[in-house]
């Protein structure tokens, strides 16, 4: 566990993709900080790079330079199993299309992320479910709900296992604007509730100001968004 | 493994049912042949074998003497002055009831105290147990068992009139053989005091071997003490040993069977790996997530195999079931060619030996596992991010393509090095066949890839904007389309391979026995079935047939075992006439008349199969063991000879008399001066009916019967290749459906957007067409390299035969119309689900 109060720091950070046998830079020498606790809204257009920043902070992906520190964890310099298990442990994903298990209930998606951290918990899932308003769909499968009911099992799902910190990569993108409300609200209440650190990226301005931070990803680099 | 990642993958497949049913369907088919084949194999092998510990019983060793029999008072000699007090003379032939002479039966001469002092066995137990005094007093007198007699119909006190080389003789029924194991293999015996049987297979004074029970640390000292008293040839050998032996004979032939059958569990193992492929791809999204979650690598492949090894039991255990059905259909088959080209197998129980049950299991769940091997390993290599994206999988399968075709084509090469370095070695031949199928199969995609182009063209000029999408769809969708061209490409070129091997097999036998039968007439003994038996003609049958009017000239021919180098081969002696010297083509011969040497009795000649085998060559100096010390012959010409895989040797009548005492002939080939061979056939019959029974046939039915037994030998052949296709077919089902039906969502826009039901359908059938024309027409090359490798290395090194390469268009145009049945059948199920749903019911769902 960090010291510091920077749960996410990224240092001098690029990278870039191969397309049609030409690289393409996508972020280049990026700094970004995140305090723990805080809610930090990334914006930027499409192709901008934001979804590729989330997958560099959760390990997904690796930089071609640069270093990438979450909760004291040099997530650059790890194997790709030791950086799986670090995902797994230390990240909770809210994605844009919920990404559920389909083949699992809803109860067993929460559970899911508990097991693989050996930390099977029945009570406390039933309990994320009451929280997000859907303890009657434990034994439901996700195809059954509506997209609204489906993003909020996400939410729960990606506190489940206790990470210090979540990614949510436009968690309103697939929903209508009353559903949406709903979910950031969700969303922002439970992150504040267990004093999560939240890293959102979204196309929403409205969203943004509602973070603690909002920065724009423009030419590889972040700025203040609303400066 | 997590319970849930284990219970989330495997509802996956659940929810697949049908994809999962055919997944188990072509494992199953592909453990079934291998098993059907290992039982009909293993049951001739344990039918022999059983048969053989009837008669031996505790007998450890047995002298024989090679084309010869032993004089009766060897025996005295042997037991009296040597006292080798376990041992019982036995004289054994077959003959065959006049009430079922399609059957024949063995019947075996004994010395009943001899056999009470020394051997423990069924048939000797029954000797004992009968009414010795009339079994040695009345002349004619026999034993039965019990099955035997109820299928004659007859009982104790009765009479059966029985087929013998010098006629129709009775025999009585003095007493059933009662065995405790009550096996079929007892109705196949006919028991009888040694007389008896000497009179009946006319062997007066002389026994067919002698049997002891000799400690096998003493094996040595007796066989040093014998030597002494046994006549020139006479050879003590030890009964285990010489029964491995027999079962040799038909080496070749089962192990080319099991790998016929090995190829369907390859096809087999293609299908699996197709499946496992389509499922993982299926499931891409669902394993990014996965992946995204913190689900490592390894934890994925394994869940993956362990699907897979779930799919290989249920598979196995359905293929066993199935295996042992077939298994019991196929023994027909074996046994009947067994029986005809190599050993007397004339009863066959089928059995189930717990070994083939356990070999069937751990073949069908490690091939199931091999076969999954790289698709899961695939599923577990993805980065966690890329999975999320179905282009990039596509993009990477594009960008794995100069390495695929690289390793097909560095398989090839070193498939191609493997049948050129390995010598004679079979098992190194199948496997440079099976790399080169795996080479080919590798080089699908590209080639593939390589033909989008002018398809495409053509297809839009044809068939307007639909076979635009349709040929720009197959390389679109590579990942996909690119495994099940190759199943099916390496299903339709096995199906070529064999078909042009057997055919090219078949027109060189064709033309073998036109020319090797040129008489128009044979003569031989009456024989009961077209078993293998030793049986001979009179002395006096040949001057009598010359005699006979129209008969132009009459060539006599003895055939008779000969045991040389360790190999059972065959000795053929005959003296050839100017027509008989016609009937043989040379691959070697000496530049001079190579039937000089032979006439004279200074040479001989080897058939290619016997030169092959022992690396014999021409003037090579051959050392032939005779009743009267060894023949040392140079080797004239070696001859092309279909007859036997295990080799003849041929010397001239003369040197034969020298050597051997045994003035019989085998067989007659007469040519006559008359067109009216059926009057021929009656005068010769007329003329030799007071000798013995005989068989008189024209040439051309001779042919018509050898070439029967080829194709029936054969049809076991077909039979594989027709299951293996079959495996073939359902994997390419079971793969291509996945495949459309996966793009569900993507036919659902296309109805969205205007597209007709009927367009629909047409486009995926021109799909499914462009796919299943293309493995046809790259399984062409495939096939014809599989049937060169077949004919010239295959069964090159498994015979010793060299055939013509003979390729029948239809072999060719069938299997490429087959590939295209079957991926056009593969597409009507989507296509009509497709037509049925309406596109907004799909594009709704996630």
């Amino acid at each position: 566990m960090s010291n510091t109060t920077d749960m996410v720091r990224l240092r001098d950070v690029s990278k870039s993709f191969e397309e049609g046998g030409h690289p393409r830079p996508v972020l280049a020498n990026l700094d970004l900080r995140a305090e723990t606790g805080q809610i930090l809204a990334l914006l930027g257009r499409s192709g901008s790079g934001k979804s590729t920043l989330l997958n560099l902070i959760s390990g997904m992906d690796l930089p071609d330079l640069g270093e990438v520190v979450v909760n004291g964890t040099p997530v650059h310099a790890l194997d790709e199993r030791s950086r799986t298990l670090f995902r797994r442990r230390e990240v909770g994903f809210v994605f844009q299309f919920f990404n559920l298990i389909p083949t699992l209930t809803v109860l067993e998606n929460l559970l899911l992320p508990m097991e693989l951290n050996l930390r099977t918990d029945t009570e406390r899932a039933h309990a994320l479910l009451s929280r997000v308003g859907l303890a009657d769909r434990a034994g439901s499968f996700p195809d059954r709900l509506s997209g609204g009911e489906q993003q909020r099992i996400a939410i729960a799902r990606s506190l489940a296992h206790d990470p210090p910190l979540l990614l949510a990569d436009e968690p309103t993108g697939n929903l209508d604007a009353d559903t949406g409300e709903q979910i950031v609200d969700l969303l922002f209440g439970a992150v504040r509730e267990h004093g999560k650190t939240l890293l959102m990226v979204t196309h929403s301005h409205e969203l943004a100001r509602r973070a603690d931070r909002a920065l724009t990803l423009r030419d590889g680099a972040l700025v203040d968004a609303f400066s | 493994m997590t319970r849930l990642l284990t219970l989330a993958s495997f509802r996956h497949l659940l929810r697949h049912p049908l994809q999962l049913l055919l997944a188990v369907l072509g494992i199953s088919l592909g453990v079934a042949v291998v098993v059907a084949v290992d039982l009909a194999n293993e049951s001739a092998r344990r039918s022999f074998l059983e048969s053989s510990e009837l008669v031996s019983g505790t007998a450890t060793h047995t002298l024989i003497r090679a084309g010869a029999t032993l004089p009766e008072d060897l025996y005295r000699g042997l037991r009296v002055e040597l006292g080798l007090r376990r041992s019982a003379p036995i004289v054994e032939g077959y003959v065959a009831a006049s009430l079922r002479p399609e059957s024949s039966l063995r019947l075996i001469g004994v010395d009943p105290f001899a056999e009470f002092e020394f051997r423990d066995g069924d048939l000797a137990n029954a000797v004992w147990s009968a009414d010795l005094g009339t079994l040695m007093a009345q002349p004619g007198a026999v034993l039965i068992s019990a099955g035997l007699a109820a299928t004659l119909g007859v009982g104790i006190g009765d009479s059966i009139d029985v087929i013998t080389g010098s006629g129709v003789r009775p025999v009585h029924v003095a007493g059933l053989i009662e065995s405790e194991n009550d096996t079929p293999q007892m109705d196949q015996f006919i028991l009888s005091d040694i007389s008896t049987a000497q009179e009946l297979l006319g062997l007066i004074g002389q026994l067919s071997r002698i049997d002891f029970w000799i400690p096998a640390d003493q094996e040595t000292r007796w066989s040093e003490r014998m030597s002494g008293q046994l006549p020139k040839g006479a050879e003590l050998q030890a009964i285990g040993t010489r029964n491995q032996a027999t079962l040799r004979l038909a080496g070749s032939f089962q192990l080319n069977l099991t790998a016929m059958s090995l190829l369907a569990l390859v096809v087999g193992m293609f299908l699996i790996y197709n499946t496992m492929t389509f499922s993982v791809v299926q499931r891409r999204p669902l394993l990014g997530r996965l992946r995204a979650l913190g689900v490592t690598r390894n934890q994925l492949m394994r869940v993956i195999l362990l699907e897979a090894l779930l799919l290989g039991v249920a598979g196995t255990a359905l293929g066993l079931l199935t295996g042992i059905v077939l298994g019991h259909a196929l023994l027909g088959l074996v046994s009947r060619t067994v029986g005809d080209l190599y050993y007397d197998l004339s009863v066959v129980e089928f059995s189930v030996p717990a070994v083939s049950i356990l070999k069937a299991i751990a073949l069908g769940t490690l091939a199931t596992l091999a076969a999954a091997w790289i698709p899961a390993r695939e599923a577990a290599r993805a980065p966690a991010g890329a999975v999320l994206q179905r282009s990039d999988l596509e993009q990477r399968t594009r960008r794995m393509l100069p390495r695929l075709a690289f390793a097909g084509a560095l398989t090839l090469l070193l498939a191609t090095l493997v049948l050129l370095l390995s010598g004679r070695s079979l098992v190194l031949g199948f496997s440079g066949l099976f790399m080169l199928i795996l080479g080919c199969a590798l080089l699908t995609p590209a080639t593939l890839t390589l033909m989008a182009s002018p398809v495409q063209t053509a297809s839009t000029r044809s068939f307007g904007f639909l076979g635009r999408m349709a040929s720009r769809d197959i390389t679109r969708h590579l990942s996909r389309t690119g495994v099940a061209t190759a199943a099916l490409m390496v299903a339709v070129a096995t199906g070529i391979g064999v078909g042009v091997m057997v055919d090219s097999f078949r027109g060189s036998v064709a033309i073998w026995l036109g020319e090797r039968l040129n008489a128009d007439l044979y003569l031989t003994p009456v024989r009961f079935d077209g078993g293998t038996h030793d049986l001979t003609l009179e002395p006096a049958m040949l001057d009598r047939v010359r005699a006979v009017e129209g008969v132009r000239s009459v060539g006599s021919y003895r055939r008779l075992p000969l045991d040389l180098l360790e190999w059972p081969t065959q000795l053929i002696v005959l003296k050839p006439t100017p027509e008989i010297q016609t009937a043989y083509r040379f691959k070697a011969a000496r530049a001079e008349d190579p039937w000089a040497a032979f006439e004279s009795g200074t040479g001989l000649m080897v058939s290619e199969p016997l030169a092959y085998r022992h690396g014999l060559e021409l003037n090579d100096l051959m050392n032939l063991p005779t009743p009267a010390g060894t023949l040392a012959l140079p080797i004239t010409g070696i001859f092309y000879d279909y007859g036997s895989e295990h080799g003849m040797v041929l010397i001239h009548e003369s040197i034969y008399r020298r050597y051997w005492p045994d003035p019989a002939m085998t067989s007659l080939g007469i040519y006559g001066d008359t067109s009216d061979l059926a009057a021929l056939t009656q005068r010769i019959e007329t003329a030799v009916s007071d000798l013995q029974s005989v068989s008189i046939t024209p040439s051309r039915a001779i042919r018509e019967q050898s070439m029967a037994i080829f194709d029936r030998t054969f049809t076991i052949t077909n039979v594989l290749r027709a299951l293996a296709m079959l495996v073939a077919f359902v994997g390419v089902l079971s793969a291509l459906m996945a495949m459309l039906l996966d793009r569900s969502r993507e036919f659902a826009v296309l109805r969205a957007i205007g597209l007709t039901p009927r367009e629909l359908g047409g486009l995926m059938s021109l799909e499914t067409l462009y796919l299943g024309a293309s493995a046809g027409l790259l399984a062409i090359p495939t096939g014809l390299m599989l049937a060169w490798v077949l004919i010239f290395v295959i069964n090159r090194r498994a015979f010793g035969w060299t055939m013509q390469f003979q390729v029948d268009p239809s072999i060719v145009f069938q299997a490429v119309v087959l590939a295209v049945i079957a991926a056009l059948l593969a597409g009507l199920y989507p296509a009509w689900r497709m037509a049925r749903t309406p596109p907004s019911v799909v594009l709704r769902s996630e």
